[in-house]
């Protein structure tokens, strides 16, 4: 307590009011410095005090005084009578009675009280270096709770019965928000407030006592807006009301809007604007070609609106974000591939282009459900970018068979179509020390209109299951080691109506049955896959043993042309494995049941 | 942050919460026995003086070019030293006066002007009574007469000598408002930390008029130190003791100036040391008035005159309190001292109306000076570190960021491509931040229909092995089933302080179902503080082929913004020989690291199996204007082979995107003509066949 240092230079006044401090700090009864002079021109400082004490307390009281008006404390007059000097006392004491019953409890657990009652069980009197260990213990469990601004400010009710503790526990009073540019000074933000409230923890709004983590919370909610280039979020001391907390929230902006181009004159234009109205709206575009003044088939584009609250900012109950977006692909068919034992069939493109406009409703941050309409035009290509019809494969002879089955469901090489499409994912996976551990299920649907070439009218339906198990239970915490986990995984695709063969399921893949080529099984009607992972702790890492069986069902025939059977693929297969995860890196090495052959891969990102 | 706050709490609470029956113990409490003894011990000089003896500023006196050409004007002593009769004395006054309005080109029907005269001649009224009122109107008009003629060439000098004592917060503006007063740079400025640090004596002539300038240190907002403050106070006020300002100028920031504005308790300070009378000379000087003003409840922005004209009350109303005489009215001037402040066709510096433009390039040229104090600072502290390093050999180990627990932060969902289908299959990529990333994924835009895409591997790595040592690896992979790609770049190297440095490393590329290997050695040397010349091998193992080369090359900086490179090198491999070469000069923007502006002009030439390829290439990275840079490359070979990119981002100029939608009706209209001659298409195609 003593903040005179040896070998310091002090005033009179210092050390006046060094003692001072330490008189009326509660704890002496009495203090005294005592001034030795030296024989080496220095003084030596003797501080000699009596602690006090009080009663022994039976009883332990903890109360929140944060936001309660400071006790008017009446001087003590010294020259009052001893009838005056009982009626104040007991005057003074029933104030005090009435503080404590004013007082917001605190949320100090009754396990954490009991131990400060068994603390003060152990001494007979209540003294001051008790009072500041029983302070010390209040404070630990305080600031280990994240609760940092609790601070013990008092002991009161002495000499009674119960020693009451007095908390300021750091009360939310306001929330404010600033918004800064680039050099820090004060600006009117374009983001709506709402935007940001929204995402507030319930634990940072006024009323509730503000926590560490719940600052962290709101941080990376924040973050998750993507609005912002840099946010802070700080505790301050309410000016205006004493004990009280305001949480100052500052944001940089990020700039809204932002156009890039790079002309050669081939080359990628893009644009982007941000945060419409403030609101988290955006639109997004670019436009990608060897040509932008005069664009061939090479054109890649993406237009993309997004609206979200879609139900208003103020509706926390509801949040759905509407998404519209216009843009083409053009990727390879694992449909029109050839099996094992057979070179390299040519491959068919898939260009589609059309648009997808779908509202998303979430449920939680994983949970959620989608629903909306896609319209979209799709084009067979061969390798010489010409529209093909049908799949073909090379004979033995080194001619090609054009005789494999058509691409399309027009049989022209373009279908149009427009579908309802829906997707429900339960998701309550979480990480356990950095490992998922949970459930997740998602429904799919593609419901066919009748609308488009050959009006097509098809429903197709995806279920997937997927359980990690964690079989030992390890203690939480950062730092502690990765739980055991087994996976189970199931997915089952099937198709009712029309089916254009690039939209059958194809089995094999990286997401299908490891350790085979996306479609090397083949492409059925309805399929069904099966895997299971066991992991296992090895240092800071996963290293895991898997199965994994793919199987058409037999539904490969109702395929128009079979595509299975035309490039001799066997429509099942089993392949097993080890792997080790580095990261979100997986290397792994797998057999492939079917040929007996092993190979190592690796991939980005988690299987299931 | 947090730790702060608690001091704060604590200290906040121990002084005012605890005063009732208190209880404030530091943890660092001393738990001695109940009768022990502090180990505290104090020598027994006890200082009085709360500072330092040494606080008495020197003042330095800075000597203008102008002081020699001013000083001759006192050769000519004008005759108003002989008059003893007051009334003369106001009459000389009046001349003076006069001649200083002809000379400042107001008109002299202006308010001021009107106000001072008709001041003077009050003066003249009382001091000569009623009788001779006539009289001195006509004086005026006949001073009028001979202001002119003695302003005329030839006349005599205007022996009007003016001190003018700045004062004002620190970074309000004092020091550019001198530059700017002058039209010269007579003192060094600083845009964000304080350039003055002692009082000085600046002298110069403005329209012939000699003007003696007192420049002192920028006083501390209040919320900081007063100490400091009344240090500077009292220096300045032993400074004006022997020769009293004529005119105080107190400097207050525009932009500065809002509700929450308080600085009672300076003003009140510098009442209490130099004096209340102080204000009655003194002159209110808005700078940075360029900045635009601020939004008013309704949204927009204020009115300039009516913004400034709240400022100029706040100030008044704090001056007014400090004095406490609310009578007092101080005349304010507007300035702006940047030198991207508007001029009008004169030349003169005008200040605008609430021009946001003009807002906006000042706070980009800030930014930009921002910036490269940051990147200072950066530097400094790395050196700094550095030597710390070297001094401590890594004995002391801080363990301070070790404490940190990597805390389990989820990212948000990764951004996957658009795609037609039903799946969205984010959750494949979810993770705990680690401390670093390593990995990333690359993306194949053309990879199989109802997948992501994400088939390749990026990572990337350093790592520093021994102190100076550092290795690093970069590269791309893949590796399916069929095929396997790799492209990956490992080095080591070493440097040292000196400008020595080497470095080795080993490429590899696939190519088909070969591995192309290339290991290399480079080592550089700075010869001289603008001079480094470096040289390098390498082997490269393609097949069963081997190559092996070497280079030289040289670079030198002249100056801080030109660099230039020369290089030379030699490759043999298979029989076959071939020799290149190359200069290259580049030339860094103003702004160099923070901004990166620069030109490169490269030359180059290959020769190989007696044929030589000379190729040239211009490289420009620039900015235009505030929100839009451009970077256009161009280059052209011998054979009249070239290519010209142009790249621009911007954030200004979203109309660029507009691209976007001309690409795409072309698109479009193409797709739409194409269709309707589509049969004609297939059946060529099966021609063919």
């Amino acid at each position: 307590m003593v903040t005179l240092q040896p070998g310091g230079v002090y005033t009179k006044s210092q050390l006046l009011k060094e003692l001072e401090t330490l008189v009326s700090c509660g704890m002496f009864e009495k203090v005294d410095l005592e001034v030795k002079p030296k024989s080496d021109n220095t003084v030596g400082l003797t501080v000699s005090f009596v602690e006090s004490v009080w009663s022994a307390a039976k009883q332990f009281k903890c109360i929140n005084v944060g936001l309660m008006s400071q006790s008017g404390q009446v001087d003590f007059d010294q020259d009052m009578t001893e009838r005056e000097k009982m009626d104040y006392l007991r005057k003074q004491e029933r104030d005090y009675q009435q503080r404590v019953r004013g007082a917001k409890p605190c949320i100090l657990p009754e396990n954490v009280r009991g131990e400060v009652l068994g603390m003060m069980k152990k001494q007979e009197k209540v003294s001051a270096r008790m009072l500041q260990k029983i302070r010390d213990h209040v404070q630990k469990w305080y600031h280990n709770e994240g609760f940092v601004c609790a601070q013990v400010v008092n002991f009161g009710n002495l000499n009674t019965n119960e020693v009451v503790c007095e908390v300021v526990e750091g009360d939310i009073t306001k929330v404010e928000y600033q918004f800064q540019d680039k050099l820090g000074n004060l600006v009117e933000g374009n983001t709506q407030i709402p935007i940001i409230d929204r995402e507030l923890p319930q634990q940072l709004r006024p009323g509730h006592i503000f926590n560490i983590g719940a600052g962290k919370q709101a941080l990376k909610n924040i973050n998750s807006l993507a609005l912002f280039s840099n946010i802070e979020v700080n505790p301050r001391p309410d000016e205006t009301k004493e004990g009280g907390i305001v949480v100052e929230i500052k944001l940089k902006e990020l700039e809204p809007k932002s156009a890039e181009a790079s002309i050669q004159p081939g080359g990628t234009v893009s644009f982007e604007h941000r945060n419409i109205y403030g609101l988290n709206r955006s639109i997004v575009g670019s436009v990608t070609s060897s040509n932008l003044l005069n664009p061939q088939d090479d054109l890649s584009f993406k237009l993309e609106y997004v609206h979200p609250y879609l139900d208003g900012v103020d509706d926390r109950s509801k949040n759905r974000t509407f998404k519209t977006s216009c843009f083409n692909t053009r990727k390879l068919s694992p449909v029109f591939v050839a099996g094992p034992n057979m070179d390299e069939a040519p491959p068919v493109w898939i260009d589609r282009v059309g648009f997808k406009a779908n509202i998303t409703e979430s449920f939680t941050r994983q949970s959620k459900f989608t629903y909306g309409l896609v319209v979209e035009e799709i084009t067979t290509r061969d390798e010489t970018n010409s529209i093909c019809t049908h799949g073909s494969r090379a004979m033995p002879s080194g001619g090609l068979s054009m005789d494999g089955p058509p691409t399309t469901l027009s049989g022209t090489g373009i279908d149009r179509m427009a579908f309802l499409q829906a997707n429900i994912t339960r998701d309550n996976t979480e990480f356990v020390n950095g490992a998922i551990v949970g459930d997740r299920y998602i429904f799919q649907l593609d419901q066919g209109l009748g609308i488009g070439s050959k009006n097509p009218l098809f429903n197709r339906h995806q279920l997937t299951m997927t359980k990690f198990i964690n079989l030992n239970n390890p203690e939480k915490g950062a730092g502690k080691p990765l739980p055991a986990v087994l996976v189970l995984h199931g997915h089952y695709a099937g198709c009712v109506g029309d089916l254009p063969s690039y939209d059958a399921f194809a089995l094999g893949g990286p997401y299908s049955v490891r350790g085979f080529t996306n479609g090397e099984l083949g492409a059925g009607r309805n399929i069904l896959e099966l895997a299971t992972e066991l992991r296992v702790p090895v240092r800071n890492t996963h290293v895991y043993g898997f199965v994994e069986h793919g199987t058409d069902l037999g539904s490969s025939k109702d395929v128009k042309g079979n595509p299975t059977e035309f490039f001799r693929r066997v429509g099942h297969g089993t392949s097993y494995g080890a792997g080790v995860k580095l990261g979100l890196v997986r290397g792994e090495y797998i057999v492939d049941h079917n040929a007996g052959t092993g190979t190592l891969f690796f991939r980005f990102g988690e299987r299931f | 942050m947090l730790m702060n706050f608690r001091d704060w709490i604590s200290y906040r609470l121990g002084s005012s919460l605890l005063s009732a029956r208190p209880f404030a113990l530091d943890d660092g409490a001393s738990e001695g026995d109940a009768h022990g003894t502090t180990p505290n011990e104090f020598v027994g000089t006890i200082s009085a003086n709360r500072f330092p003896s040494n606080d008495s500023r020197a003042s330095e006196v800075g000597t203008s070019p102008h002081a020699g050409a001013i000083h001759s004007g006192l050769l000519h002593p004008d005759d108003d030293n002989k008059m003893s009769d007051p009334l003369r004395k106001v009459e000389a006054l009046q001349f003076k006066f006069l001649r200083l309005v002809y000379r400042m080109g107001v008109p002299p029907n202006t308010d001021v002007v009107a106000q001072v005269l008709y001041r003077l001649q009050l003066a003249n009224l009382i001091k000569a009574g009623e009788s001779d009122a006539r009289r001195t109107n006509l004086a005026i008009n006949k001073a009028r007469v001979i202001a002119a003629q003695q302003e005329a060439p030839g006349g005599p000098d205007l022996d009007l000598p003016l001190r003018i004592l700045l004062l004002g917060k620190t970074g309000a503006g004092k020091s550019a408002t001198i530059n700017s007063m002058f039209d010269e740079r007579m003192v060094t400025t600083g845009a964000l930390h304080p350039a003055t640090d002692r009082i000085k004596k600046i002298e110069g002539t403005i329209k012939g008029l000699r003007v003696t300038v007192i420049d002192t240190p920028g006083l501390m907002p209040h919320y900081q130190s007063q100490r400091k403050n009344r240090k500077i106070l009292h220096s300045v006020k032993r400074f004006i003791k022997r020769t009293p300002p004529d005119i105080v100028l107190y400097f207050e920031r525009v932009d500065h100036v809002n509700s929450k504005y308080s600085d009672y308790p300076l003003l009140k300070l510098m009442t209490d040391i130099l004096g209340s009378s102080m204000w009655f000379s003194t002159v209110l000087v808005m700078t940075h008035c360029c900045s635009s003003p601020p939004e008013g409840p309704d949204g927009y922005p204020l009115e300039y005159d009516a913004y400034t004209r709240y400022c100029k009350n706040v100030v008044q109303r704090h001056i007014q309190a400090a004095v406490s005489n609310t009578q007092l009215d101080n005349p304010v001037v507007l300035a702006d001292n940047h030198p991207m402040c508007r001029r009008n066709t004169k030349g003169e510096r005008v200040l605008p109306n609430g021009q946001k433009s003009a807002y906006l390039d000042e706070l980009d040229y800030r930014e930009t000076l921002y910036l490269k104090k940051q990147w200072k600072e950066g530097i400094r502290s790395q050196k700094l570190a550095e030597a710390q390093n070297n001094d401590a050999s890594s004995a002391v180990h801080d363990d301070y960021e070790e404490s940190t627990s990597p805390d389990v932060v989820h990212l948000s969902d990764m951004e996957i491509p658009l795609s037609f289908d039903s799946d969205h299959p984010v959750h494949r990529y979810r993770h705990v931040i680690t401390d670093d990333q390593l990995f990333r994924p690359v993306l194949d835009p053309q990879g199989w229909d109802h997948d992501i895409g994400f088939d390749g591997i990026n990572f990337e790595a350093s790592k520093e092995v021994k102190k100076k040592v550092s290795a690093a690896v970069a590269g791309q992979m893949r590796k399916d089933k069929e095929d396997m790609y790799v492209q990956s770049e490992c080095s080591v190297s070493y440097s040292d302080q000196r400008g020595y440095s080497a470095s080795g490393g080993l490429d590899m590329q696939t190519a088909n179902r070969d591995l192309v290997c290339t290991i290399h050695g480079d080592a550089k040397f700075r010869n001289m503080s603008w001079n480094a010349t470096g040289a390098g091998i390498s082997i490269i193992k393609f097949g069963t082929k081997y190559f092996t080369g070497a280079k030289l090359e040289d670079a030198i900086t002249i100056g801080k913004r030109v660099q230039l490179a020369a290089n030379a090198g030699r490759m043999t491999g298979c029989g076959q020989v071939a020799h290149g070469g190359g200069m290259e000069i580049t030339i860094r923007g103003k702004d160099y690291p923070v901004r990166e502006e620069c030109v490169t002009i490269a030359v180059t030439s290959l020769s190989f199996e007696k044929e030589t390829v000379i190729g040239g290439n211009l490289q420009s990275d620039f900015r235009v204007g505030r929100g839009l840079k451009m970077s256009v490359s161009a280059n052209l070979n011998s054979r009249n082979l070239g290519r010209l990119t142009i790249r621009t981002s911007t954030s200004d100029h979203a109309e660029i995107g507009l691209i976007v939608a001309f690409s795409l009706i072309q698109f479009f209209l193409r797709r739409i003509s194409a269709r309707t001659d589509k049969g004609e298409q297939q059946s060529d195609s099966y021609m063919d066949d």
